[in-house]
């Protein structure tokens, strides 16, 4: 007969036994390794100075800023911030996470984050921060106590937050970083992430392996490799063997090799990047009259096209922003409607049809030619013959940006503050860059007070008016936004790209 | 003077495809940041003042660093040209093992079913585009039969499915050119004394033929191997292979100039070398040009 002292024992010993056997069921049910390929080597391991998103990716497993963006709502959350306010319009203060050491036992402080934007967006380094947070909007730091600073703008900025959830600003070492304040870092990489960077084989491999001294909640995969294998057919001959369990950037043309495995899944997310035809409307003749440009929209027709041309992987777009954009707005599209776009033309006085250019880039963007070839047959059809164009990518990039492209062409943005205004902000006449329509009267209004608009609500409100205004006006041929999709291998968990196609593998594992 | 030549050349078509510092910047970047970083590139330099420093520093050994990488160029193609000068050799092997056999077989069963196969087979290797080629063996051998890796480098099977593709480039050629020359030296007057004097059907071939045919052969294999280290991009691109081939391809795509202009200088002196190489061979082979040379 069993004593009460017995079934206490029982029980605490299967108390004990759960305690320590769940987690090691839990970790023998996972691989040790989680694979990534990806078809180019990121550029640089230093903090702040990558480009790509895929280097972002990859560096930012190793690093963290002091807001993150939700990777399925995008909302921004506390990371190494634990909360922040704003004290007056150009001034922000931010309360910092405790007990965070860095890689290095380097404990975070109000002296990380000094370090860090001024590296980032003050020295002379080439950075990606300067692009979303320009040194001309000021960001002077004051270290106010340890875990407490403020950040002092030169204008009031609502998107502060926004700028600081950036991944190019992920934080970095006062100390351990000092020297290379205005150099390169390519020997060691010192973060506060879940991540460590364990080997770096050449320029094809990256292995990162758990930080033990990680501050939050431990990422479920202990290592993680970046492998680069630039071909597409032999990325995905990888995942179908299983030597690799992530395959990004899958081609259109190979997505039904992944989808007749039964191992495998395609991953579609929709990708940030809007397309569109830029109208030059300050100096195409032509271009400058409204009914003309509303008339290239409503000649083309976008389904079809996104139909047969990508397989129905991709969405119309009906402004300058993207769906998921915070602060966007859909203002509803442009009818197909030849007979009214002939209409329009005659009213502006190309009754017999007018002669236009439309530039776009070899190998910058999936089907790109297929897909102007497509536009110039439509627009022929009411009558604006269409004259195709190409040029290189470095110079087409060098003209587009410079404002040289006469009279449209083909381009796709990112969004790099998340907010509607990166895009809007364009069509301010002292922009200093892609000025093909200069917004005037109400229209110029809205836009600069939504820029320096606090009141969340009133911010919405001024966005869509916005977005309206320039759907209203036709500033480009609103295309689409179109799906990036990834190969899978079925025993991925986790695994996901936010939708400003930032890859999140640290929630990702692979199931034994 | 090949390299002096080259490094012009090189330079000069590099600077003038465009401003690499436009793409390493955003379009959207404001100014200052543009005349920032060309400023700390040198790119605002005089042309010739950006050559001059090129030049002093490559003869020193010190072809600059990566623009994108931000590492010393030598130590990238230090890195990375092991794995390419291992793959082009084997392919070369490869080649060799298989076309001089097919060449020699097929000049002594001139006109047979063996002939007609084996220079069908050396017409098909020089015609079939190598990264269809590259992507069937990928498919047999790696994906269907699983036996081979796909991508990447390490071990001897990680070489036989690169190596097999590359070694097509000049295989067909090889076979071709071994058949003619054999044809030709077999009708000489000394295969037919060797023949008379009893002298075994091997050795003539062996000893008597094949070494007086082989300063063509030689030649060709100088040459090709140098368009070995060209085809080797394409090659190292489908099967992730970690050599210069690659490194150059990302260079261009990235307007890299100092590693664009130091691999391209690396791999002619490369051929530079191989040539003279192939040059003092045609003494040790022929003794005759020993004698002209004396």
């Amino acid at each position: 007969m069993q004593t009460r002292r017995d079934l206490l024992k029982q029980a605490g010993a299967t108390a004990v036994l759960t305690t320590v056997a769940a987690p090691l069921a839990h970790a023998q049910s996972r691989k040790a390794t989680l694979t990534i390929a990806l078809p180019s080597p990121p550029e640089t391991i230093d903090p702040h100075q990558f480009r790509s998103v895929l280097s972002g990716s990859v560096i930012n497993l190793m690093g963290e800023g002091l807001m993150v963006r939700d990777p399925v709502s995008m909302e921004i959350k506390p990371l190494l911030a634990e909360s922040w306010r704003n004290v007056n319009p150009t001034t922000w203060e931010i309360r910092l996470r405790r007990g965070v050491k860095f890689s290095n036992g380097e404990e975070f402080t109000g002296e990380s984050v000094k370090f860090t934007i001024e590296r980032a967006i003050t020295s002379k380094l080439n950075t990606l921060a300067k692009l979303t947070w320009p040194p001309s909007f000021g960001q002077e730091v004051t270290v106010v106590d340890p875990y407490t600073v403020r950040i002092t703008t030169k204008i009031p900025d609502p998107l502060v937050p926004a700028r600081l959830a950036a991944e190019s600003l992920n934080m970095a070492p006062a100390k351990g970083l000092a020297e290379y304040k205005e150099k390169f870092v390519t020997d060691r990489f010192i973060g506060t992430g879940p991540y460590r960077l364990a080997e770096v084989a050449g320029t094809d491999r990256l292995v990162l392996e758990a930080n033990p001294g990680y501050w939050g909640t431990k990422s479920p995969s202990p290592r993680i490799v970046w492998q680069v294998i630039p071909d597409a057919a032999t990325r995905v001959a990888a995942l179908q063997r299983g030597d690799i369990d992530v395959m990004l950037n899958l081609p259109l043309p190979l997505a039904p090799t992944v989808e007749g495995d039964p191992n495998l899944r395609v991953y579609a997310e929709l990708s940030s990047l809007t397309h569109g035809i830029l109208l030059n409307a300050r100096e195409s003749p032509p271009l400058k009259d409204r009914r003309v440009r509303q008339a290239l929209n409503m000649a083309v027709d976008r389904q079809a096209i996104i139909k047969n041309l990508f397989n129905g992987r991709g969405q119309l777009l009906n402004t300058v922003t993207g769906r998921n954009v915070t602060n966007t707005f859909d203002p509803g599209p442009y009818p197909y409607d030849p007979p009214r776009a002939k209409q329009l033309l005659a009213e502006a006085g190309h009754a017999n049809g007018l002669e236009i250019q439309l530039w776009q880039s070899i190998g910058r963007w999936t089907l790109a030619e297929e897909m102007a070839q497509v536009i110039a047959g439509y627009w022929d059809k009411v009558g604006v013959k269409t004259k195709l164009q190409v040029l290189e990518w470095a110079e087409y990039n060098k003209r587009s940006g410079a404002s040289q492209l006469k009279d449209a062409f083909y381009y796709a943005f990112i969004n790099g503050t998340w907010d509607a205004s990166y895009t809007v902000q364009r069509f301010k006449p002292d922009f200093a860059s892609f000025r093909y329509f200069d917004a005037s009267g109400d229209l110029l209004k809205t836009i600069r007070d939504y820029e320096q608009t606090f009141d969340p609500k009133r911010r919405k409100e001024l966005a869509a008016q916005a977005l309206k205004g320039l759907h209203d006006e036709a500033v480009w041929v609103f295309l689409w936004q179109l799906e990036q999709l990834t190969g899978v291998s079925k025993k991925v968990k986790g695994f996901k790209i936010r939708p400003d196609d930032f890859i999140w593998a640290r929630d990702a594992y692979v199931e034994a | 003077m090949v390299g002096l030549g080259v490094s012009v050349a090189v330079f000069a078509l590099v600077h003038l495809s465009g401003d690499p510092v436009l793409l390493m910047v955003s379009p959207d970047a404001p100014p200052d940041v543009v005349t920032t970083t060309r400023h700390a590139l040198g790119f605002d330099r005089p042309l010739y003042e950006q050559f001059g420093r090129y030049l002093g520093n490559a003869l020193q050994g010190n072809l600059g660093v990566s623009l994108r990488m931000n590492r010393p160029v030598t130590t990238l193609i230090l890195e990375r040209l092991p794995a390419t000068l291992q793959l082009t050799v084997a392919a070369l092997v490869i080649a060799v093992v298989v076309a001089i056999p097919a060449g020699i077989v097929s000049a002594v069963k001139r006109g047979t079913l063996i002939d007609r196969l084996a220079m069908a087979g050396a017409v098909a290797g020089q015609a079939v585009p190598i990264f269809w080629l590259a992507l069937l063996l990928i498919a047999f051998f790696g994906v269907r039969l699983r036996w081979l890796p796909v991508y990447g480098s390490g071990s001897l099977a990680h070489f036989v499915l690169p190596a097999v593709s590359l070694s097509t480039i000049i295989m067909g050629r090889l076979a071709r050119l071994v058949r003619s020359s054999m044809l030709e030296v077999l009708g000489q007057d000394y295969v037919r004394t060797a023949r008379a004097k009893g002298v075994g059907e091997s050795r003539v071939l062996a000893v008597h033929a094949l070494k007086n045919a082989a300063i063509p052969i030689v030649t060709l294999l100088g040459l090709q191997f140098a368009q070995l280290l060209g085809g080797a991009v394409v090659t190292e691109t489908i099967f992730a292979w970690p050599g210069i081939g690659r490194l150059v391809v990302e260079a261009i795509f990235n307007r890299d100039f100092p590693v664009v202009q130091g691999v391209v200088l690396v791999v002619s002196l490369i051929f530079v070398a191989v040539n003279l190489l192939v040059d003092l061979s045609y003494a040790v082979l022929d003794p005759r040009i020993r004698t002209e040379t004396a």
